[in-house]
């Protein structure tokens, strides 16, 4: 393994819940998310010779990943994707005991609510529940830092008037 | 619940996910990662295929005009296919050179903004294949007979046989285009098929433009939106 490599690898250990926050985003079926996680690290690979190293990993990883992943359900590539064999699974996730407790009914409810969102507006939610701050969350979607502020203001009101529905429910 | 407090828990998660989650050294070897593709990088292949096929079936039409010069009637059709091909070749190109400038590096609403546009030259270049082959079908004949057999099929058909196959042609147009717009849904069976009937009916164009002014007005300042 050379230099290069070595240093990928080490990258991607270090941000590899990103890759686990994007995939989780974006897939609900445990073979597509195999599939986007594999598609996502041999995208990053092929282009880690472009990478400007004075720039924060985290933050090209995350435009890569994103990229990927709003690309993956829109693309034709889609239709004739192929499944990856197991044994090549990038990703791989332990079965966690689910703790049943208040904290995790939220955050499936958080989840259902992320799974509502358009490509984009996921993304946007995403990289905010991943703690960046605004002017990361611009630099990697592309738009201004008040636009980053306004549409997580929406969608933080939106989601409160959701749950509060949804416990009136309950 | 505020999602700042939602918010607290989601990175709460982080050290629980540090130890359930593992990459496969195996799968990242370089080796495995070279044989591997994108879907890009896939897509961008079967183009490259579809424009050296065409290449060949360019010279091919090349060589059948120089050597039928002084007969019209078959130089004619031969040049339409000709064009085609010229046409749907440079469509293809334009298509490649879009991909290659995709860098999923680059930030989301630039990238995703090509992505789009790539995939509405792949549906319009599908569409005007689509909508034309029942009109190439009778030079194709022609040339074809010609080129491989020798065989003269204005001699052994006829021309108004010719012509009334080149006015089915045409009136295949507007009947599938009916078809397509009301049949597309119920043939979920057959995806290639599906995927061309909505292509010919404009659904799949009109997606594609919809994802486009969704993106547009993401981009947009959040006070038009």
């Amino acid at each position: 393994m050379s230099t290069n490599d070595a240093e990928f690898v080490r990258l991607l250990e270090d941000h590899k819940k990103i890759l686990y926050r994007v995939v989780n985003g974006y897939c609900n079926n445990p073979s597509d998310r195999q599939d986007l996680a594999q598609d996502i690290v041999v995208q990053l690979w092929k282009a880690f010779d472009r990478f400007d190293d004075r720039k924060r990993f985290s933050t090209w990883m995350y435009r890569v990943a994103l990229n990927v992943a709003i690309s993956f359900y829109r693309s034709e590539s889609r239709r004739v994707k192929s499944t990856v064999p197991v044994e090549d699974y990038v990703l791989e996730i332990a079965a966690e005991e689910p703790s049943g407790g208040r904290a995790e009914e939220n955050l499936r409810q958080l989840e259902r609510y992320i799974e509502q969102l358009d490509g984009l507006n996921r993304a946007l939610m995403i990289l905010y529940l991943d703690g960046n701050q605004y002017e990361t969350i611009a630099e990697i979607l592309g738009i201004t830092v008040t636009n980053v502020a306004t549409k997580l203001s929406r969608i933080k009101q939106r989601f409160r008037r959701e749950f509060e529905e949804s416990q009136t429910k309950d | 619940m505020e999602l700042e407090e939602l918010k607290a828990i989601w990175e709460g998660q982080n050290d629980k996910l540090d130890a359930i989650i593992r990459l496969n050294s195996q799968a990242l070897q370089k080796a495995k990662l070279v044989k591997a593709d994108t879907a890009l990088g896939r897509l961008y292949r079967s183009i490259l295929l579809e424009v050296i096929l065409n290449i060949g079936g360019i010279v091919l039409l090349g060589w059948f005009i120089s050597s039928n010069l002084a007969q019209v009637r078959f130089v004619i059709p031969a040049i339409v296919l000709d064009a085609c091909l010229i046409a749907v070749n440079a469509a293809l190109i334009g298509q490649m050179t879009a991909i290659k400038d995709i860098d999923y590096g680059a930030p989301i609403v630039t990238i995703q903004h090509k992505v789009e546009l790539l995939r509405i030259q792949r549906i319009e270049t599908m569409k005007w294949t689509l909508v034309f082959c029942p009109l190439v079908w009778v030079p194709l004949l022609i040339v074809s007979f010609q080129g491989l057999f020798g065989v003269d099929v204005y001699a052994v058909f006829g021309v108004p046989y010719l012509l009334a196959n080149f006015a089915f042609g045409l009136a295949v147009i507007p009947i599938a285009v009916w078809i397509s717009k009301r049949f597309a849904g119920r043939v979920s069976r057959s995806p290639f098929l599906e995927r061309a009937m909505r292509v010919i009916a404009g659904s799949e164009l009109g997606a594609a433009m919809d994802s486009l002014a969704e993106l547009t007005r993401f981009e947009a300042p959040a006070s038009e939106n």
